[in-house]
């Protein structure tokens, strides 16, 4: 029986996720505004509203870039990943309070509109120092309106995966807005080393996670393949492989998994159709090649989804000479079936 | 490459024991982290005025209305000193990020000429430093009553009734050149927090344009600010020049008046001064 593999069930890791998701905003607002009513009793309530959430909202914006890599790093990390988009539409509704209450109590009620007032209330766009940077949280705030929108699975299908992936990587435009935004802003006014120092961290983390994360992917760990006559290049050996697991090549700028399972040899695109998860970090389960992060499944033999399923992924041909796995690097069309490689 | 590890699927109800570990470690992780970030983040700010807004809270207040420079109600103050009369002037604000003339505009449209008459007015008390404003919360309904000035309060040589009382008449105390940051009074004094610097900025922006009357602050040493309200050298409002200055350090030059309790400074000498200190980074960088 085919795994049931699409992700909309409501199951316990998912309410254990929002829950820890729902404890630690709580938390931390509790902690935000407990200590500035405690430490800083004349400060008003709105100026408390926009820097608790604003704070919070990047927090989680570090968090949500941290998984990504670490994953990489670490599978064991996965658990964190999957239901990671609860935490990027919490997070954008918490900067959504942070945005509004800002434009509410520096824009509104007065001799022009607000969205006016927010583009040229500060007019000196071409000063660096004095660049409008509450202008940039709104271009923030309007990706991440897009993102959350378009979170559901429902607009991945629609859009795409690769045009949902590319639309989804906005949230690296967003965190350069955001340090931006905080930068030419609100550490011009809060002057404390602390907070630069604090914000040095948290760019230095994300760059430092996402170098490493793609220097660990781009490891060499095999020799160079050598080139056959009839196009096959030599791969690796079979016992390089774990039973029912895969190996990941770069070969021709092709993203290859090559799985062993039941004495045979299949290979197909890396890349998910779901949301390019790493299909070579999956493992074969029920004779399907399940995908590590929302567990979509496709035959190794053919790249295509069990029935009535009907996603396809490319398939490649291989053979196997003693040991010894070699893969055609020109890819089949998705679901292609190909001859199986028996070692 | 790496060693077999066991497979865990997103939707699958429990992971497999070396997964729960992993995320065990991030959630500690981020519970010791948490906290401590929120309360670094407090902690280190620089602190807020003392100011008051009492927001929700009207008061009624009796005086001469005063409307140039900048409108004023001029207030006898209960204690005297060696029975010479002392006024304190609470600054007019309109409701909202506007000043306060379109509802004397109102307000005299009705009723007539209403300037050095007596009115009786109920608004927002906004106050910090021995400066307080009066935001005409409720517009039209906050004028309550209009008197003729009170016998006491004219002087008795005949007086022109639309002239400006003596005792009214500001101080001249001369030239001066001064260096701080010009912001509205309204968020200055109180209705927000921080009411100047770079972020409150557009805000300040927004106030000023509506006519509200910008003021200096100017920082000594310690953390004690004055304040100066800044008008051309003719008395008219200079609010739609001044906008690309507000909210960063600038320099003004000009005639200063005390009016009872507040400074005034005529001026059209408004220099932009040093910069802010992503400014001095980059020069540091680049130029020197
Ligand atoms: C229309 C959109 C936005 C506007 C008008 C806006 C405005 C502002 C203003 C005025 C401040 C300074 C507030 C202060 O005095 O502390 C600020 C700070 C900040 N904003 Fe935004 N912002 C917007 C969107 C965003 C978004 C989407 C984020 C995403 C996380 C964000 C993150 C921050 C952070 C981290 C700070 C520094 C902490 C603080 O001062 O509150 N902002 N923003
Ligand atoms: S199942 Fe979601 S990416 Fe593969």
């Amino acid at each position: 029986m085919a795994l049931h593999y699409q992700a909309v069930s409501w199951n316990r890791q998912k309410t254990l996720y929002d829950w820890a998701i729902a404890g630690f905003v709580g938390l931390y607002l509790l902690i935000f505004c407990g200590l500035q009513a405690i430490l800083f009793p004349d400060v008003t309530a709105e100026t408390v509203i926009i820097r608790a959430t604003s704070t919070l909202a990047f927090l989680m914006l570090h968090v949500i870039l941290m998984i990504g890599p670490l994953c990489r790093l670490n599978p064991r990390f996965l658990p964190l990943l999957y239901n990671r988009r609860h935490l990027g539409v919490s997070m954008f509704l918490i900067s959504a309070v942070h945005s509004v209450f800002s434009l509410l109590q520096f824009h509104s009620r007065g001799n022009v509109g607000m969205l006016k007032s927010l583009f040229t209330s500060e007019p000196d766009y071409r000063h660096f120092s004095q660049f409008p940077f509450q202008t940039l949280g709104f271009f923030a705030l309007l990706i991440l309106l897009v993102m959350a929108a378009t979170s559901h699975d429902f607009w991945l299908k629609n859009l795409t995966p690769r045009l949902w992936k590319t639309l989804h990587m906005g949230v690296y435009v967003v965190y350069g807005l955001i340090v931006m935004h905080v930068l030419l802003g609100v550490l011009q006014q809060e002057t404390s080393s602390l907070y630069v120092i604090l914000l040095a961290c948290g760019v230095v983390t994300i760059v430092g996670l996402h170098l490493a994360a793609a220097f660990v992917s781009h490891q060499p760990n095999q020799p160079a393949p050598k080139t056959g006559t009839d196009g096959f290049v030599s791969v690796c050996d079979v016992n390089d492989i774990h039973e029912n697991r895969a190996k990941t090549m770069l070969i021709n700028g092709q993203n290859i998994a090559i799985f062993r399972y039941d004495g045979k040899v299949s290979a197909v695109n890396n890349q998910c159709r779901h949301q390019n998860g790493p299909l070579g970090e999956g493992k074969i389960i029920d004779g399907c090649i399940t995908c590590p992060w929302h567990g979509y499944q496709y035959q190794p033999q053919n790249g295509q989804s069990p029935p009535p399923f009907t996603e396809k992924v490319e398939t490649y041909a291989v053979k196997c000479i003693g040991t010894t796995i070699w893969v055609n690097p020109t890819p089949s069309l998705p679901g292609t079936p190909q001859t199986t490689a028996f070692f | 490459m790496k060693t077999e590890i066991d497979f865990y699927i997103g939707w699958q109800a429990k992971a497999p024991l070396p997964f729960r570990r992993a995320v065990r470690r991030a959630i500690i992780t981020m519970a010791v982290t948490v906290p401590i970030l929120a309360g670094l983040l407090v902690w280190k700010q620089r602190g807020f005025s003392g100011g008051v807004f009492e927001y929700g809270k009207l008061t009624i207040l009796e005086g001469e209305l005063i409307r140039t420079p900048v409108p004023f109600l001029r207030i006898p103050v209960k204690q005297t000193v060696g029975n010479v009369p002392l006024f304190e002037r609470i600054l007019l604000i309109g409701y909202n990020k506007r000043g306060a003339d379109s509802t004397l505009n109102q307000w005299e449209a009705k009723r007539g000429t209403l300037a050095n008459k007596t009115l009786t007015v109920r608004g927002t008390l906004i106050y910090h430093d021995g400066k307080a404003a009066l935001e005409l919360t409720e517009e039209n309904d906050a004028l309550l009553r209009v008197s003729a000035l009170k016998e006491s309060d004219v002087p008795t040589h005949n007086m022109a009734r639309f002239q400006l009382s003596p005792s009214a008449s500001p101080v001249n105390l001369g030239m001066v050149t001064l260096s701080g940051e010009i912001t509205d009074p309204k968020c200055m004094l109180g209705v927000m927090k921080p009411g100047e610097g770079r972020p409150h900025r557009s805000c300040a922006v927004r106030c000023i344009a509506g006519g509200i009357p910008p003021l200096l602050s100017v920082r000594n040493g310690t953390d004690h600010a004055n304040y100066y309200l800044i008008v051309e050298p003719d008395g008219q409002p200079l609010n739609a020049s001044i906008l690309k200055d507000v909210g960063r350090p600038v320099q003004l030059s000009g005639r200063l008046e005390k009016a009872d309790n507040w400074l005034i400074l005529y001026t059209d000498s408004v220099r932009a001064l040093a910069k802010t200190k992503l400014d001095e980074g980059s020069q540091i960088a680049m130029c020197r």
